[in-house]
C-alpha cells in the first residue's frame, strides 16, 4: 500500500511537472512527428528526406511521416514548418536554397530567426558540367568560348543555387554566360544533352545520373568519385559552392526536444542504412549536430545574401 | 534488345511472391485511380514506404504495377458518374459516360479495359524495342520544338469545344491563364497572388479537375432534382466488343496509343494533354465524327488507350536518361534511386537484366490489369444501382480529401470547391470544360518553352523558323486551322453560287 501511494504520488508529481513543461525529452516523442517536405515526390529533397526520415525512424524509435508540401521553390512547405506549432511534432527537411537564399528574394512569411535548424545531414559540391560530346574540355575552354560571348548556362530561376554558380564563376573570369532558366536537375540535363544549353552548374551527381562531363567541381578538395576533375581552387579561383540537406524544427522548440532529435540524427546518420541509401542516390554525407549546424546556417544565410548583391541578384 | 537477355529479365517474374505483390498492386492501383481525387502519384507516393522493404524487382514490378492500373482505374468512374478519377481519364467522360447513360456499362468497361491495355502495351513494345533511341531524339526537342509542338496540340480545343468554337477558345484562354498564378518559374516572380503568399504555390490540376468536372458535376445534378435518379437499365458485368467493332476502328487505336506513347517520351507534356490531344485527333478524323460525344467506343478508345501509352513512352526518357518523363516516373526514378539503381544509359549497359525485367514486368502489369478489370467491373458496374444521393456525397468527400492529399493545402479544397461552382455556371453559360483543362496543362510549358525559346534567339521569334521540326509543326497547325475556314468560304461561295443560278434560270 505504501509503495502504491508514492507510484500515485509520483505520477501526480510527473502529471505536475508535466503541466509545467509540457514536453519532457524523456517523454518526447508520444506521437508521430510530422516532417515537412518542400518538394514534391521523387525528387532530389524528397528521395534524401525520405532516406533520412526512415533511419530517423529506428533512431528516435517513433513514427515519422513524410509530408509533401510542394510550391514556390520551396517556400510554401517551409512557411509550413515556420508557422507549426513548436512543439517537436512539426520539422522541415530542407535543402539550403529555400532556407537561406530565397528569404533574400521575395518577401515570405519566414526569415532568418524562424527556425531551430536541427541537423545538417548531406553536403553536395557543384560542379561545372558539359555534354559528354561537348568541344570544351576544359572550364578555360568554356571560359575563352565565353570571351567571345556564345556560352550558355542552364539551370532553374535566378537566385537559385546553380544560377548562382554560374554567376559567381562568370564574375570571377570576368566574362559573362547567357542563363536559360530551364529547371535543374534532370530538366537542365535535358537541355544540355540536346545542345540547347553548354552546360549546368548543378549537384556534382549530374555525371554519374544523367551521364554529363564534369569539368570543374566547387569543392575544398577532388572528390572521391570524381579523381580527374580538378577543383575551382586548384584552378586559381577560390569559390565553393555546395548544396546541403538539414532538418529544421519551428522556432520555439523546446531546447530539450531539440536535443533529443539532434542526438536521435547524429544516431541515424550513423547507420549504415543511412549511408548506403545516401551513397545509392548520390550524396555527400556530412553531419552537423545542433549547435554546430546553427551556426554554419545563420553563417549561409548572410554570405548567401551577400554573394547575391554581388552577382547583382536583386535583395529585398 | 536480344531475346535471351529478354528471358532473363523474365526470369526474375519466377519469384512468386514478385508475382502476388505485383497482382496486389494492380487491384490497388485500379481502386486509387477510381477513387476522385487521388491519382496516380498519390497513389506511388503511398506505396513509396512499401517499397523499401521489398528486393529491388518486387518494388520496380509494384510501383509499375500501380502506375499502369491507378492511370487505367481513373476511367472506372469517368464512365460510371460522369466523373474523372484522375486528370488523365477527363476525355474519357466524353464518350463512356454517355455510352453507359445508354445502358451500356458493360461495353464502356470492356472498350475501356482493352484500350488501356493495349495502348499500354504498344508503348511497352516502343520502349522495349527503342528507348535509347528515341531518348536520343526526345532530348532533341528542344524548347523551340516543344513551343510548336504544343502551340499545334492547342488546335484539339477547336475540337473539344462542341458548339460554340468562341466560348471553347474562352474557356481555353480561362484555363492558359490559371496557369499563370504562381511563383514564375523562370523569373522567381511572383505573378497574380495579389500579396496572398499561399497562391504564389499556383493553382494544381488536381484540385481544378476536381471541381470542373466532379464536383460540377455533383451541383448539376443536385440542381437538376429527383427526375435524374430515374436509373436506365444498366447492364452490369463487362463485355469487350466483338472483334469486326474493333477493326473498324483500329487506325483510332495505332493512332491514339502513337500519340500516347510520343507525347510520354517528351518530358513535361503529360498524360491528360495526352488523351485530350488524342480525342480531339480521332474526332477530327474519324468517319463517325458526328457520333462523338454520344458514347462512340472510339472517343472512349482515343483517351484511354493513349492516357495508358503514356505510361511506356514517359519510362523512355526516365530509364535511359535519368530524366522523368511526367509526375508519377519522378516518384519511380526516387524508388529506383534508394533501391540504389541509378537510371539513365549506363542502367542499359551495366544492367541489362533489369532493364529487361522492368520490360517484363510492364508487360505482366498491362495483362494483369485487364484480367484486374473484368473482375472489377461486377463491382463497379453496381456502383450505378446505388442510390444517386449516395455516390454523389462519397464523390464529394474523396474529392476534398483528395485535393487536400495532393500538397497537404487548404488552398487547394477552396480552389476545388471554386472550380465546382464556376464549373456548373460555366454548364449553364454552355462553356465547354475540357478546353479549360487543355489551357490549363499546356500553358505553363507555352509559356515557358516560348520563354526560353526567345532566350536562346536573343528575342528574336524568325528565329523559330531555324528549327527544321519546329517548320513542319508550325506549317501542320497552319493547316489545321487554315483548311476548315477556307472549306466553309468555299461551301458559303458554293451557295452563292447556286442561289444566283437559280436568280438567272428564273429572270
Amino acid at each position: 500500500m505504501k509503495l502504491n501511494a508514492k507510484l500515485v504520488a509520483a505520477c501526480a508529481a510527473l502529471g505536475v511537472l508535466s503541466g509545467i513543461a509540457p514536453v519532457l525529452a524523456s517523454d518526447y516523442p508520444t506521437k508521430p512527428i510530422e516532417v515537412i517536405i518542400p518538394y514534391g515526390a521523387g525528387g532530389n529533397t524528397d528521395t534524401s528526406g525520405r532516406i533520412f526520415i526512415k533511419s530517423m525512424r529506428k533512431a528516435l524509435d517513433a513514427e515519422l511521416v513524410p509530408l509533401n508540401a510542394a510550391g514556390a521553390g520551396g517556400t510554401v512547405g517551409m512557411a509550413k514548418v515556420a508557422a507549426a506549432k513548436a512543439d517537436g511534432y512539426t520539422l522541415g527537411f530542407s535543402p539550403i536554397a529555400p532556407v537561406t537564399v530565397q528569404p533574400h528574394l521575395r518577401p515570405l512569411p519566414y526569415g532568418k530567426d524562424s527556425f531551430e535548424p536541427v541537423c545538417l545531414v548531406a553536403d553536395n559540391p557543384t560542379a561545372v558540367t558539359v555534354a559528354p560530346d561537348s568541344p570544351y574540355k576544359s572550364l578555360d575552354d568554356l571560359i575563352a568560348a565565353a570571351r567571345e560571348g556564345k556560352v550558355v548556362a542552364v539551370g532553374p530561376a535566378p537566385g537559385s543555387i546553380p544560377h548562382i554558380v554560374q554567376s559567381a564563376i562568370a564574375n570571377a573570369y570576368g566574362v559573362k554566360f547567357k542563363y536559360l532558366p530551364a529547371g535543374g536537375g534532370g530538366k537542365a540535363a535535358k537541355a544540355v544533352l540536346g545542345g540547347e544549353a553548354d552546360f549546368a552548374a548543378d549537384t556534382s551527381a549530374m555525371e554519374k545520373v544523367h551521364g554529363l562531363r564534369s569539368l570543374a567541381v566547387l569543392a575544398d578538395a577532388r572528390l572521391a568519385d570524381l579523381p580527374n576533375v580538378p577543383t575551382l581552387k586548384e584552378l586559381g579561383k577560390d569559390l565553393t559552392l555546395t548544396i546541403w540537406f538539414g532538418a529544421f524544427a519551428p522556432k520555439g522548440t523546446p531546447a530539450a526536444v531539440l536535443d533529443r532529435l539532434s542526438q536521435a540524427c547524429e544516431k541515424a546518420v550513423a547507420d549504415p542504412e543511412f549511408q548506403t541509401g545516401m551513397k545509392n542516390a548520390n550524396y555527400l554525407l556530412r553531419y552537423m549536430g545542433r549547435q554546430e549546424f546553427t551556426a554554419f546556417y545563420q553563417k549561409q544565410f548572410d554570405d548567401n545574401q551577400a554573394l547575391l548583391k554581388l552577382i547583382g541578384v536583386k535583395t529585398r | 534488345m536480344s531475346l535471351d537477355v529478354l528471358l532473363s529479365g523474365a526470369s526474375y517474374m519466377v519469384d512468386p511472391m514478385a508475382v502476388l505483390i505485383m497482382v496486389l498492386a494492380t487491384f490497388l492501383g485500379m481502386f486509387v485511380g477510381a477513387l476522385p481525387g487521388l491519382g496516380t502519384v498519390t497513389a506511388l507516393a503511398m506505396i513509396l514506404p512499401f517499397t523499401y522493404v521489398l528486393s529491388a524487382p518486387q518494388a520496380i514490378g509494384m510501383l509499375l504495377a500501380i502506375y499502369c492500373s491507378s492511370v487505367y482505374g481513373g476511367a472506372i468512374p469517368a464512365l460510371l458518374i460522369n466523373v474523372p478519377g484522375t486528370p488523365q481519364s477527363a476525355a474519357t467522360t466524353f464518350d463512356a459516360y454517355p455510352m453507359a447513360k445508354k445502358g451500356l456499362a458493360a461495353e464502356a468497361l470492356g472498350w475501356v479495359t482493352a484500350a488501356s491495355t493495349l495502348g499500354g502495351i504498344f508503348s511497352l513494345i516502343v520502349l522495349t524495342l527503342a528507348a535509347p533511341q528515341l531518348a536520343a531524339v526526345a532530348v532533341r526537342f528542344g524548347s523551340i520544338e516543344i513551343f510548336a509542338l504544343i502551340v499545334f496540340s492547342l488546335t484539339t480545343i477547336a475540337w473539344v469545344s462542341r458548339g460554340n468554337p468562341f466560348k471553347g477558345l474562352l474557356a481555353g484562354v480561362i484555363g492558359v491563364f490559371l496557369a499563370t498564378i504562381g511563383v514564375d518559374e523562370m523569373s522567381g516572380v511572383s505573378r497574380f497572388t495579389f500579396g496572398n503568399f499561399a497562391l504564389s504555390a499556383g493553382f494544381h490540376i488536381v484540385p481544378i479537375l476536381i471541381g470542373l468536372f466532379a464536383l460540377s458535376e455533383v451541383f448539376s445534378t443536385a440542381g437538376r432534382g429527383a427526375q435524374t435518379l430515374a436509373k436506365p437499365i444498366v447492364s452490369t458485368g463487362f463485355r469487350v466488343a466483338p472483334f469486326y467493332e474493333w477493326a473498324i476502328r483500329w487506325k483510332t487505336l495505332l493512332r491514339s496509343s502513337a500519340i500516347g506513347t510520343f507525347l510520354g517520351i517528351l518530358p513535361g507534356v503529360g498524360a491528360t494533354a495526352a488523351s485530350l490531344i488524342s480525342y480531339a485527333q480521332a474526332r477530327a478524323a474519324s468517319p463517325r465524327k458526328e457520333n462523338f460525344g454520344q458514347g462512340e467506343p472510339e472517343g472512349v478508345i482515343a483517351s484511354e488507350a493513349s492516357n495508358n501509352a503514356v505510361t511506356g513512352g514517359a519510362l523512355v526518357p526516365t530509364l535511359a536518361l535519368g530524366i522523368p518523363g511526367d509526375a508519377p516516373t519522378a516518384v519511380m526514378l526516387g524508388a529506383l534511386i534508394i533501391h540504389g539503381i541509378t537510371p539513365g544509359i549506363q542502367l542499359f549497359s551495366r544492367n541489362p537484366d533489369l532493364v529487361s525485367f522492368i520490360f517484363v514486368a510492364l508487360l505482366v502489369a498491362n495483362v494483369m490489369m485487364f484480367f484486374a478489370g473484368m473482375l472489377g467491373a461486377q463491382l463497379f458496374s453496381r456502383v450505378l444501382q446505388l442510390p444517386h444521393a449516395v455516390v454523389m456525397a462519397v464523390v464529394v468527400a474523396l474529392s476534398l480529401a483528395g485535393s487536400y492529399v495532393i500538397r497537404f493545402s487548404m488552398l487547394d479544397v477552396a480552389v476545388a470547391v471554386i472550380a465546382g461552382i464556376v464549373g456548373v455556371l460555366l454548364r449553364y453559360a454552355g462553356v465547354p470544360l475540357a478546353p479549360i483543362v487543355i489551357g490549363f496543362v499546356l500553358g505553363r510549358p507555352l509559356e515557358v518553352n516560348l520563354r526560353q525559346g526567345l532566350i536562346l534567339t536573343d528575342m528574336n521569334p524568325l528565329g523559330f523558323f531555324k528549327s527544321p521540326i519546329a517548320c513542319v509543326l508550325f506549317a501542320i497547325t497552319a493547316i489545321v486551322v487554315v483548311y476548315p475556314l477556307l472549306k466553309q468560304i468555299a461551301k458559303i461561295r458554293r451557295s452563292k453560287q447556286t442561289d444566283s443560278n437559280g436568280d438567272a434560270t428564273t429572270a
